[in-house]
């Protein structure tokens, strides 16, 4: 009997091709776009850690200052002085070549004589006599030979490099070794501390000492610990690498939210496809029951189905999550760049966790979506499975329980968000457990208008016009379904096109507001470049005394210690109309008096969120002279990172940091100067690593930067879409197919094929009519949740709500052209259809 | 210490040019660009370094200090110590300095060095037949190693040989590994002793193969010692060597024995002798030796006869070392037998060979005599 069994549902699967594929593929993208997220994320960080295992060795521990730098000096004294071993000297930075192609390289200077106990993958099976080389000979570096090659580079060739010091010819005198972490050494320059200070100008400078505790490690540290000065900090190198990784939580949950949501979607095809499958057979299946089959054998034989399919679908979409990885890997990074901290070029990592992950999403949805189609053949008695009305008034029961499923999944997302506070997760599931509520809700809310459009249109003379509502509304089991999907992504388009709408104009107008200057020059971003300080001051000087120049502000954008922890900070040097560039959500009295003379400080809004800061709360800062008290006076709005940041005036500043420079200066022209011929003027006094913009360039390059930063939601969303489409396409096709015999029937009494195709697209337009409208709303609501409770959480971003008729518009158009695109080929195929061979159908 | 520790070192350079280079045309194919800095880097012959080829005054405390245009530099210090109770140790400290380049390339960062160090220590814990040893590395850039000409005072990170008070012949030692560690003060009770011929230690006819040498040739020590959780308060007598050159091995040696005796009649022997690759004896074994009031009497390869009684096969390396010797003098009416304290005193470290404590039972002129020294045992295999 199971042979006859499996021999059916072979024949029946042969015969229908293409819900196959559709199945599958619906599969295989869910599972690719989830798949691919993780991957890519998972890789980002890991290269992230690689890198740093690969450079830092066995280092567990690593001694970082605030900006300024480590003291070249706190080293010798560390080793002369306390006697420390296994410390590591870094100096490392970035440098550009542009030797047949361009190309940044990170450039790592350390000292090739410190113990082996450090074992860094770079020193690996080199001896020690080469690299001495580094330390005697002036800028000669290592590289990876494949690079290298790539260059057409060989041992003992020179190119050139920039830094902000000016350009720099580097003599290659070793290869990198070839190991296991020879692919994270591709960007990857090795030389020693000197070359790397000279190059960098940071002479005097270390970036940072890697210290390996191999004997007594609470002694060790308590030494080290006692030897540093108050800007310096000794820091597990694992909780570095935690803390990187709890930053991106908020980034990554977002965007496993989008890989889930094309899951969903991929779920809501599969349960189209196999309900399809299993309608198809009903005939069938009631005759095999009738024959004796159990009820169990049918399920059974519907759940393998679905597995085998599940599984084919799974492993085509972990392949295509992996090539898919590929090219979401430089996105993602690039918005950890951005936003985070520097990944250097990732390289795509698959672990069989992830493959594990894969297979289990796969499978787990598919069976979850034939969940409800087998229950429906073991659930019937023979008779009953033969006859399709029974199944239609079986759906309109279900719709009804659907319906108050439907109202209780979403009361559950709507406490779920409100109640969960400040968690990501509970947010995103709430938003998750709405949403289905609204899919299963489609159904119901689809019966009631097509019930209002037949009273509205019972008087039309014309069946055609009739007969498309009576359609949708009679098949309600399949239309629902497909309308559920389509109004799902369409209220997903909906909303995030709201929400990035929102947050666009919301940035827009911050970063006007925040450029109140006409021109901003950049200085050097390096802290810890000798003299850096004096040439900027006189620098700022120079311009201060152009004739258009009326007056000047400055920021300098450092780092300080808040406990253990390196805050970044705003140092800002403020007049009259820089004043006009914060938008203070929250602020006391007289807050500039206080910025300017008391140990007061500004907090963004992220980071006041993120803290749990509250005006009037003081925040404690190392100094040289211990922890000082700053009192936040006010919370501002930011939206340049989602970490936050701390502002504080220039004198309050350099009372207890060192005078660090300027990295930026803004210039204020006098009325009416021509700000081009100023531009040129100011471009005269700057060294070629430091730039002038005018605010409108900066204006365009921060939007640029905002769209880089979405580029990976937009993808991602049009993977979702694409998923969806192609759900409604097939079930759209699947409803016109399945009823080949009713429309033969149509074609025999009469009805031309002009008309037929007519009848096909008017109901799909209808149900793309549906969707459209249910959808509006629901986008809506998402939008909001969005904004104000996945955004708020994730980022500590408030963000103002901006309508856009134009994105309602186009959502409600998107669906009543997929819907009516989808019908394009029943329609046509219909039409060619002789009324004969229609009829033969079933 | 003579020619033989300068072969040795000059040796090891050279092995490791030889390794390096080894590794480097495995790694590289393209052979016709190699570099040719590579090679002059760590070459055994480059002209540039500065030669030794006369003697020359010796000037204090200025000579104490570095001569950064020889290649090859070294302040070696080894003793023989014991507590109130006669629980015996034995030391060695050492400084070496490596010209990596003829010249320093002058550039702004204080990392910038053409000077390498490298220092050995190591203890010998009789009693419980323990050695221990380690090992440092550093350039002498950013004040991580260095030396001064100021006053006796080298260093690498922690561990130094510094004077103490701005004497003369007054050092203080201190070394810390982590099991280990010494904190000594040696005072010279005799005046500088000058080998060769004042100085000047000439290896062969060839001009430049010769060093610049001096000793203490014993040093009255006090001071702790610690091994493990256990300080020890000590005594004992110490021997410094001071050598500079930039000459390397002949392709016949293949190593050394060298021999630091302090006699119980206040007298010292230094004598070295190569070992050839034909087993036949180096006409330029050399040593002298040092009475109880500064007279020297200078010793030429024929003048002495070294006996090897024993051996001993390391553990480690499975290298066999001699274990012990017989030493006569007959010129001098000296007849020593000569063994380590314990035969366990391999350096396994970066570059490996022997140094170990040792103890002297004889006969001179009849007389019964005893004493301590160290012994050297380079290049076997």
């Amino acid at each position: 009997m199971r042979r006859l069994l499996k021999k059916a549902s072979r024949h029946f699967l042969y015969l229908h091709p293409w819900q196959l594929v559709i199945a599958i593929l619906g599969i295989t993208l869910g599972v690719a776009v989830v798949i691919s997220i993780d991957l890519a994320l998972e890789s980002a960080l890991h290269t992230f850690k690689q890198t740093t295992q690969a450079l830092s060795g066995k280092a567990s521990y690593r001694i970082i200052a605030s900006d300024g730098g480590l003291d070249e000096k706190l080293y010798t004294h560390l080793r002369v002085g306390q006697g420390v071993q296994n410390l590591s000297p870094v100096v490392n930075g970035y440098v550009h070549s542009t030797a047949i192609t361009a190309k940044t390289f990170k450039l790592v200077g350390i000292d090739p004589l410190i113990e082996n106990t450090f074992q860094s993958a770079w020193r690996q099976d080199n001896k020690t006599g080469n690299n001495l080389r580094l330390i005697t000979e002036p800028n000669t570096v290592l590289i990876s030979r494949q690079t290298a090659q790539s260059m057409q580079l060989q041992i003992g060739d020179s190119f050139p490099v920039t830094t902000d010091t000016g350009r720099h010819i580097l003599k290659i005198i070793n290869w990198l070794p070839e190991n296991n972490a020879r692919e994270l050494f591709a960007h990857l320059l090795i030389t020693d501390i000197s070359t790397a200070q000279e190059l960098f100008g940071v002479l005097g400078k270390l970036s940072t000492i890697d210290v390996v505790l191999a004997h007594d490690p609470a002694a060790t540290i308590q030494r080290i610990r006692q030897a540093l000065p108050a800007n310096v900090l000794l820091m597990p190198l694992n909780e570095q690498a935690e803390s990187l990784r709890q930053m991106t939580q908020a980034f990554s949950l977002n965007l496993t939210a989008l890989g889930m949501l094309s899951l969903l979607m991929g779920m809501f095809l599969i349960y189209n496809t196999v309900s399809f499958l299993v309608i198809q057979r009903r005939l069938l299946f009631g005759s095999l029951r009738s024959i004796g089959v159990t009820r169990q054998q049918i399920c059974r034989l519907i759940i393998e189905e679905a597995l085998l399919l599940a599984m084919i679908g799974t492993v085509l979409g972990i392949l295509l999550g992996i090539i898919l990885g590929h090219s979401l890997l430089p996105l993602i990074s690039g918005t950890i760049n951005a936003l985070y901290f520097p990944v250097d070029h990732s390289v795509l990592k698959l672990s069989p966790l992830q493959i594990g992950k894969g297979c289990l999403l796969g499978i787990a949805t598919t069976l979850l979506a034939v969940l409800v189609p087998a229950w429906e053949a073991y659930r019937l008695p023979p008779h009953r499975l033969l006859l399709r009305s029974e199944l239609e008034s079986g759906v309109r029961r279900f719709i009804q329980s659907a319906a108050w499923l439907a109202v209780l999944f979403i009361f559950l997302g709507l406490s779920l968000v409100l109640l969960t506070g400040n968690n990501i997760s509970m947010g995103l599931a709430g938003i998750f457990l709405m949403l289905f509520g609204f899919a299963l809700l489609t159904p119901q809310v689809s019966f009631v208008l097509m019930t209002m459009l037949e009273r509205l249109l019972a008087r039309s003379p014309s069946v055609l016009v009739r007969l498309p509502v009576r359609m949708v509304k009679a098949e309600i089991s399949r239309t629902g379904c497909a309308i559920a999907t389509l109004m799902i992504v369409v209220a997903a388009t909906i909303g995030m096109d709201l929400m990035i709408g929102s947050f666009r104009q919301t940035v827009s107008e911050w970063v006007k507001i925040s450029l109140p200057a006409d021109l901003y020059v950049s200085l050097s971003g390096n802290m810890q470049a000798s003299h850096k300080s004096a040439a900027d001051h006189l620098l700022k000087q120079r311009l201060a005394k152009l004739n258009e120049v009326e007056m000047l502000s400055s920021v300098l954008r450092t780092q300080l210690f808040r406990g253990h922890t390196r805050n970044k900070v705003s140092v800002f040097e403020i007049n009259e109309k820089s004043r006009q560039g914060f938008i203070f959500k929250q602020q006391s009295h007289e807050i500039w008096t206080a910025f300017n003379h008391q140990n007061s400080i500004f907090v963004t809004e992220p980071y006041a969120y993120h803290h749990g800061l509250e005006l009037g709360d003081n925040i404690l800062l190392r100094t040289a002279q211990g922890e000082q008290a700053f009192a936040i006076i006010a919370i501002y709005a930011d939206y340049s990172g989602d970490q936050g940041h701390l502002a504080m005036s220039r004198n309050n500043y350099l009372r207890y940091w060192p005078d660090l420079g300027f990295s930026g200066i803004g210039i204020y022209a006098k009325e009416g100067s021509n700000m081009i011929q100023l531009e040129a003027r100011v471009k005269q006094l700057l060294q070629p690593y430091q730039t002038v913009k005018s605010e409108q360039a900066i204006y365009q390059l921060s939007m640029q930067l905002f769209e880089q930063t979405f580029r990976i939601t937009e993808t991602l969303r049009w993977l979702a879409g694409m998923i969806a489409f192609l759900g409604v396409f097939s079930a759209l096709m699947a409803i016109q197919f399945e009823r080949t015999r009713q429309l033969g029937i149509l074609r025999a009494i009469g009805m031309t094929s002009g008309q037929l195709s007519w009848l096909i697209s008017i109901e799909t337009g209808l149900m793309g009519l549906i969707a459209g409208l249910f959808a509006v709303p629901v986008g809506f609501i998402m939008a909001y949740l969005f904004i104000f409770v996945v955004y708020l959480r994730s980022f500590g971003w408030t963000l103002a709500f901006y309508f856009n008729a134009g994105v309602v518009f186009q959502g409600f158009m998107l669906a009543l052209v997929a819907a009516v695109l989808a019908a394009v080929l029943p329609a046509l195929k219909m039409a060619h259809t002789k009324p004969a061979d229609a009829l033969r159908n079933e | 210490m003579n020619m033989r520790r300068l072969v040795f070192w000059g040796l090891m350079m050279a092995a490791s040019l030889a390794l390096s280079w080894y590794w480097w045309e495995s790694q590289d194919t393209h052979r016709a660009e190699l570099d040719t800095t590579a090679d002059s880097l760590l070459s055994a012959e480059n002209e540039l370094f500065a030669k030794v080829l006369k003697p020359r005054a010796f000037i204090f405390p200025q000579d104490h200090g570095p001569h950064p245009t020889y290649r090859i530099e070294w302040w070696y210090f080894t003793g023989n110590l014991q507590t109130d109770m006669r629980r015996k140790f034995g030391y060695e400290l050492t400084f070496f300095r490596f010209a990596l380049t003829p010249e320093q390339n002058m550039t702004p960062s204080k990392w910038r060095a053409n000077q390498m160090y490298m220092a050995h220590f190591a203890l010998t814990d009789v009693d419980n037949k323990q050695f221990y040893t380690d090992e440092r590395f550093s350039r002498a850039g950013n004040g991580l190693a260095g030396a001064t000409t100021e006053k006796y005072h080298v260093w690498l990170y922690d561990w130094k040989a510094e004077a103490i008070n701005d004497s003369h012949s007054r050092i203080a030692l201190y070394a810390k590994s982590d099991a280990f560690s010494i904190a000594l003060q040696l005072d010279s009770e005799k005046e500088i002793a000058l080998q060769g011929v004042d100085g000047f230690s000439r290896k062969s006819q060839k001009a430049g193969n010769a060093s610049y040498y001096y000793s203490y040739t014993r040093m009255a020590t006090t001071g702790h010692i610690q091994i493990k959780q256990q300080t020890f308060p000590i005594t004992g007598s110490s021997w410094m060597d001071r050598e500079w050159t930039s000459a390397a091995l002949s392709a016949q040696q293949i190593g050394w024995d060298w021999f630091a005796l302090q006699l119980s009649d206040h007298s010292e022997l230094m004598f070295y002798r190569f070992r050839r690759k034909d087993g036949k004896q180096d006409n330029n074994n050399a040593g002298a030796l040092f009475y109880a009031d500064n007279a020297k009497t200078r010793l030429a390869f024929s003048d002495v006869d070294i006996q090897v009684l024993d051996y001993w096969k390391s553990p480690h390396s499975n290298i066999r070392y001699p274990s012990q010797w017989h030493l006569s003098i007959p010129d001098q009416g000296l007849e020593l037998d000569i063994s380590p304290l314990i035969n366990d005193q391999e350096l396994n470290v970066r570059y490996r060979y022997w140094e170990g404590a040792v103890h002297i039972t004889g006969k001179k002129n009849g007389q019964a005599i005893s004493g301590q020294g160290y012994v050297e045992l380079t290049g076997y295999q």
